[in-house]
């Protein structure tokens, strides 16, 4: 498994991004891991020529596949051995030393036949903030439901930092290791007041029991009031969300995504059904959110991309199409032709 | 904080277990005390329906922590309640002995009948009360955690959901029919005498069992309203209300669904245990999927996320049930079919909803008048 | 009441089963059957149970329900030639033996009876058969003042029509108490149906002979075996030549010479007829010759053989037969469900309500019962559509979005219509007649007999597939259901008067079941309750399937239908309905969209 996705210059190995399931930690384990799986591959294949060839029988095959067991049964009683089960996805360690937070490599998707993601290769560093652009059906939103887990690709890998293999993460995981996400149609819960949604998306211990122990700390209630400060709305505290504004949920879903308190945010068209004032204050937000949190844009309101954009990536039939800062990419004649010239 | 902590705000809640609580105290006094002939007099025959309309109750409040709070309608809620039950009848059954038709001492009347040789391991223990009060919570608790488990690791959800819940009661009820299965086939378990000691007829133990269906619906009751109060609660409504959002911001939906849902189950076979001894018999039938659409329509008419509508639906229903399979047995599924309709297309937060609404407009004025004066 | 064992097939009532052999007695006797496995153990009979009632090895899958009285055809058709009164010359001996013998009818004694009828079939007489055929039948019935032999036809409200049996001239209508009927004992009646045999083998009618001498297979009556052996030399046909040398070699085995019995093996070598088998066991027993033994041991292994075959085959085809009931029901839910989103827990009592409309027409058309079919196909379709267009404007419109509701409010529903069927027509079950082209079988090989009401149901399930298929592929309906279905706002906006589309698509499921319900009327008991039974069923189908799929229930309930009877044989039919259930269970968990599902961003939520 550690050789399928192939080592990126930026990372170390694919074998170090087998942290995220555990199988081992230490640089050793994965040593005495890659020559045991070589051995056994070697093993299957002489296994193979032992069906197919009728005179000579090549008895070293079996023998290594003993030799291979053996080295297994080794790898299971190592003191240092850690398994999967034992480490959890918080545990795990963001590593951005060599700088990109986020990895997308030969991603595929289909759905019945439509490529939605086609070869994608998306790579953005910590702390940055990048807008993604598009013209529908571009695969924009797929992408991000492959980030979060939602969706699975058909191949290729998504690495959260160097150590994170994103697609061994369920959605719950996924968002425990630090990624949070502002869905394009704001998705609050319509029968919590505003308080209690900042309450349940806040960063917090979220198994079950000590969920259903949970009190809330002194700490916790300034946290939640100072986000409530940000995104407007101390006045609805109380209120149910369903009664908000679409403009409103879609300030408390930026809210939930600051309580979550991720290493990196993904906005899904955060201005849509917001006034110019109201932009304004996004485009200031998640400025001012950048650095300390990585923050990738989605958005069809170039006026937005532009007032906060460094770096804008366009994406046009499931893969990259341009990369570069706005002005760049808006005099890339095929950027053109896909938005003017269809 | 404290004991009464997860009842603040339920005022429903608060009536209803100040109405348990007095019946609780004037059921026993009417029954034992005042003589047989007088008007007040309970008969122990109305003292052993009541307790059995507590025991339905608190089948239901299980039924609502699951598909008022967690959105996950389950049409085989009547499986765990039944199998409650069945561990409960399998120790009452050991406790006949040897005073059986057959006079087996060890082997109930069933299986000397059907030439069984010896006791069936599943049947070992149960002649201990502590073992089978085990099996009551750990039985309905493991099928619901198992069954919870594969569901909702897979995400299996809404509708499909409840219909394997009714495929699971179903093929229970299938098994349990059959002989070899150890359960006494079509006949179920019945012809109990005593539980822990205390003859079965007696108006005292009548009076027992109903105080203890009594007091397990004010602990299940106060027990789910610590979970739906607590952040676990809001979790959970918001899984009912946008499931995959909730994953998105680091819940395991799986886990907390899974935790409530056999939480509800254990509180099911509760009951189902306490319903056995005043009911006298156990059958398969308990297991039809009828009877659990049945009890999923006492919460949609006492209404739903309240828990204490719960209550009142069962209890209302039943009673209707009782009055109308005497009176007019052929209007009795008329009637309940038509609650069936009336109440999903008109009333869907259900006589809980319409108090709720009545209060609202009562204090609506009242308030108007303060302003003006 | 066990629930499965109504569950397909109308179970293994000992009194339906009674009611058929007795059925089978009748056919027999008045030629009514034209088709009869000879195998009741292989035959499909034995999922009936075959109870001490079907005696006789003669045994067909014929309607399991209809009543077992006897029909008109039984009673007319022994309409004796009055020509033979008048014969002359020496043959007015022969009439004047037979008058007499026939007088011995009426005698108590069950041994002068027979004997009777012995001779009776002795002469040869053209009057012979009808009369051993009513007498078998127990239609024979003598007049208590003058011992007169009469046959008798209901007539009137409760009085007999008369014919002499011996002149064939009326005798105008009596009191049922005026006469009194000839009673045979089971002695008598395989007696009977020898000589009647005996006696059809001469008939000039190929197809009455080869019937006559299927009867004969296994016979060791000398008497008979000789009959045959005549038979034989001068047979022509093809068919029934193999049965008559059938006869004799089984006969033959018995043969002291080893070379007999070598040349009767060789005839029996994996022939299908249970009684080849039979008689070839009963050698081995008590066969010396090393020689025979081995050749005895060889023909059984090739009739094991095809037995092994036969049986795959009957449970293949037992298994898409349950299928296709299981098609038929779930169908039209996978419209409502699939294409609405709605729950309709009151199919089950649509496809109840089309099988009382089957008996309802029936009722209306009396006598007619062979084309009543035909009727009520469409009027089913139309009362219970109609009944879903009611259901849906007056409580469906109001839930749609809430999938969940539509639950509780249809099962209520369906708790009324049950409630409705009990008050108005009857809470015990009715009786719905099988017409005569359903029932009978397809004689593929002496050991394997399709039955026709099966083959017709499987037929009639892949019919309504394919329409219901090209209405929604190829009709403006069609398109305005599935575009409904995607996109309820767009699909209003672009125009569909969405309301009236749920309305007929709702009809349309609900019309379907009610079409499911004339052919479940033809295979299980017609009662208020035979819609529960199968609406778990059917939404497994559905759910297994895929949800909004057609072909996927198409196929689903085959592979239920199928799984379920390759099981029952090791697991029995209740356990191996649990653990369909259970597989389906554990299948949702692993593929939650089922076998064929929709997929895209879209399904996803």
């Amino acid at each position: 498994m550690s050789s399928v996705s192939e080592p990126h210059p930026d990372r170390e190995t694919g074998a170090r991004a087998d942290a995220a399931t555990g199988s081992a930690v230490s640089s050793s384990g994965e040593a005495g891991r890659q020559a045991n799986s070589t051995n056994s591959d070697s093993g299957r294949g002489s296994g193979r020529d032992l069906l197919h060839s009728d005179r000579t029988f090549d008895f070293s095959g079996p023998m290594q596949v003993w030799q291979g067991f053996g080295q297994d049964f080794k790898e299971l009683t190592r003191r240092d051995r850690q398994f999967n089960f034992m480490i959890r996805a918080k545990d795990l360690e963001l590593d951005v030393s060599h700088g990109p937070i986020l990895y997308l490599e030969g991603l595929n998707v289909s759905f019945d036949g439509f490529k939605a993601i086609n070869e994608l290769n998306l790579y953005v560093n910590a702390g940055e903030l990048r807008c993604v652009i598009g013209p529908n059906g571009a695969g924009k939103t797929t992408m991000m439901d492959i980030i979060t887990g939602k969706t699975r690709p058909d191949s290729g890998s998504a690495f959260f930092g160097q150590k994170i293999d994103l697609l061994r993460l369920t959605e719950p995981e996924i968002a425990e290791v630090g990624i949070g996400r502002k869905f394009q149609k704001p998705t609050v819960f319509e029968h919590h007041s505003v308080f209690e949604n900042l309450e349940l998306a806040m960063a917090a211990d979220k198994r079950v029991f000590p969920t259903l122990l949970a009190r809330l700390t002194g700490k916790e209630r300034d946290r939640i009031d100072e986000v409530l400060g940000i995104i407007g709305l101390q006045e609805q505290a109380q209120r149910e969300a369903s009664v908000l504004s679409h403009g409103q949920k879609q300030w408390l879903e930026i809210g939930m995504l600051l309580m979550q308190d991720p290493h990196l945010l993904l906005v899904d068209e955060p201005v849509a059904g917001m006034t110019h004032q109201e932009m304004e204050r996004t485009a200031e937000l998640l400025t001012s959110l950048a650095g300390k949190h990585t923050v990738v844009v989605v958005e069809h309101d170039m006026d937005f991309v532009r007032s906060i954009a460094k770096r804008v990536t366009v994406l046009h039939q499931g893969s990259v199409l341009a990369e570069g800062s706005m002005d760049e990419v808006q005099n890339d004649p095929r950027v053109i032709e896909v938005y003017l010239g269809e | 904080m404290g004991l009464l902590q997860p009842l603040k705000g339920d005022t429903g809640g608060k009536i209803m277990l100040a109405v348990l609580a007095l019946i609780a105290v004037l059921v026993p006094i009417l029954n034992l005390l005042v003589p047989e002939g007088n008007p007040l007099h309970v008969s122990t025959f109305t003292v052993t329906l009541l307790g059995k309309y507590l025991t339905y109750a608190l089948l239901a409040v299980a039924v609502d922590l699951v598909w008022g709070y967690l959105g996950i309608l389950s049409l085989g809620h009547g499986a765990f309640f039944a199998l409650g039950g069945y561990a409960m009848g399998m120790y009452l059954m050991r406790q006949i002995g040897d005073r059986g038709v057959y006079g087996d001492p060890l082997l109930p009347d069933f299986m000397v009948f059907l030439d069984w040789q010896q006791l069936p391991w599943f049947w070992q223990g149960f002649d201990q009360f502590w073992y089978a009060a085990l099996m009551i919570l750990l039985v309905p608790g493991l099928l619901a955690f198992v069954f919870g488990w594969l569901a909702f690791r897979s995400r299996v959800t809404g509708v499909y959901l409840s219909i394997i819940t009714q495929a699971l009661t179903y093929a229970l009820m299938l098994a349990f029919f059959r002989n070899e299965m150890g359960f006494g086939g079509n006949n179920g378990l019945t012809d109990f005498k005593d539980l822990l000691g205390f003859d079965l007829q007696s108006d005292g133990t009548r009076i027992g069992l109903f105080l203890a269906s009594a007091l397990a619906l004010a602990l299940g009751y106060w027990a789910c309203r610590w979970i739906v109060t607590s952040k676990l609660g809001r979790v959970a409504v918001a899984v009912r209300d946008a499931e995959s959002r909730v994953r998105f911001i680091g819940y395991r939906v799986d886990r907390v669904k899974l935790a409530i849902w056999t939480f509800s189950a254990v509180l099911a076979g509760v009951a189902g245990a306490l319903y056995v001894p005043q009911v006298g018999i156990i059958n398969p039938g308990e297991f039809s999927p009828l009877n659990s659409i049945e009890l999923v329509v006492w919460v949609a008419i006492g209404g739903r996320a309240t828990l204490y509508g719960a209550v009142i639906g069962a209890v209302l229903v039943n009673y209707g049930k009782t009055v109308f399979t005497g009176a007019f047995p052929e209007a009795w599924l008329f009637v309940l079919g038509g609650l069936f309709v009336l109440v999903t297309v008109f009333l869907p937060a259900g006589i809980a909803g319409l108090l709720k609404t009545l209060r609202r407009r009562r204090s609506e004025p009242t308030a108007l008048k303060e302003k003006s004066a | 009441m066990s629930p499965m064992s109504r569950f397909v097939f109308g179970g293994s009532d000992p009194a339906l089963a009674m009611a058929l052999g007795f059925l089978l007695l009748l056919m027999t006797a008045t030629g009514a059957a034209d088709n009869q496995s000879t195998d009741p153990a292989s035959s499909p009979t034995a999922e009936f149970s075959a109870s001490p009632a079907t005696e006789t090895a003669v045994a067909s899958d014929a309607a399991p329900q209809s009543e077992p009285e006897p029909g008109p055809e039984s009673a007319s058709e022994p309409a004796p030639a009055p020509a033979t009164a008048s014969k002359p010359g020496s043959e007015s001996d022969l009439t004047a033996a037979f008058d007499e013998r026939v007088s011995q009818l009426t005698d108590n004694s069950f041994k002068v009876k027979e004997a009777a009828a012995q001779a009776i079939a002795e002469t040869g007489d053209a009057r012979a058969i009808p009369l051993l055929k009513a007498l078998l039948s127990g239609d024979l019935y003598y007049r208590k003042d003058d011992d007169r032999i009469v046959y008798v036809a209901p007539a009137g409200s409760s009085g007999w029509a008369l014919t002499d049996a011996l002149s064939g001239e009326a005798l105008g209508e009596v009191g049922r108490r005026d006469v009194r009927k000839i009673t045979v004992n089971n002695r008598m009646r395989s007696a009977l149906r020898t000589s009647i045999a005996a006696l059809t083998l001469a008939s000039p009618d190929p197809a009455l002979r080869l019937r006559a001498a299927r009867e004969m297979v296994g016979s060791d009556d000398p008497a008979v075996i000789s009959a045959v052996r005549t038979q034989l030399a001068a047979e022509d046909d093809q068919q029934v030549t193999e049965v008559l040398t059938l006869v004799v070699a089984i006969a033959d085995l018995k043969q002291p010479d080893i070379d007999s019995r070598l040349a009767a093996i060789e005839v029996l070598h994996g022939n299908l007829y249970p009684q080849a088998r039979n008689a070839l066991n009963g050698l081995l027993e008590t066969e010396q010759d090393p020689g025979v033994l081995a050749a005895t041991k060889a023909a059984l292994d090739a009739i094991d053989r095809k037995r092994q075959l036969n049986s795959s085959i009957e449970t293949l085809f037992f298994g898409l037969s349950l299928g296709s009931v299981l098609v038929l029901a779930a169908i039209g839910l996978a419209i409502t469900f699939g294409v609405m989103g709605v729950i309709n827990m009151a199919h089950g009592e649509l496809i109840m309500i089309g099988a009382y409309t089957t008996y309802l027409v029936q009722q209306a058309m009396p006598g007619l019962t062979d084309w009543s079919l035909l009727v009520a196909v469409p009027a089913a379709f139309l009362v219970s559509g109609a009944f879903g267009v009611a259901i849906e404007r007056t409580v469906i419109r109001f839930l749609y979005g809430r999938p969940l509701e539509t639950l509780l409010a249809t099962f209520g529903i369906s708790l009324i219509l049950q409630q409705l069927v009990r008050t108005t027509i009857s809470a015990q079950n009715v009786v719905v007649q099988n017409p005569s082209w359903m029932s009978g079988s397809l004689q593929l090989n002496p050991g394997l007999a399709l039955t026709y009401n099966r083959l017709y149901i499987l037929l009639f399930a892949l019919i309504v597939f394919a329409l219901l298929l090209l209405v929604l592929k190829r009709t403006a309906l069609g398109l305005q259901v599935r575009a409904v279905s995607q996109n309820r706002a767009m699909a209003r906006a672009m125009g569909v008067r969405s309301a009236r589309v749920d309305a007929l698509t709702f009809g349309l499921g609900a019309g379907i079941a009610g079409v499911a319900g004339v052919a479940l009327s033809q295979l299980t008991n017609v009662g208020p309750n035979m819609g529960q039974a199968y609406i778990i069923d059917s939404f497994m189908v559905v759910v297994f399937g895929g949800v909004g799929n057609l072909w996927g229930t198409l196929v689903a309930g085959m592979t239920l239908g199928v799984a379920n009877k390759l099981m029952e044989p090791w697991a029995g039919a209740v356990l191996a309905k649990i653990l369909v259930l259970v597989f389906i269970i554990l299948f949702i968990q692993k593929r939650p969209r089922g076998l064929f599902p929709q997929r895209g961003r879209a399904a996803a939520d």
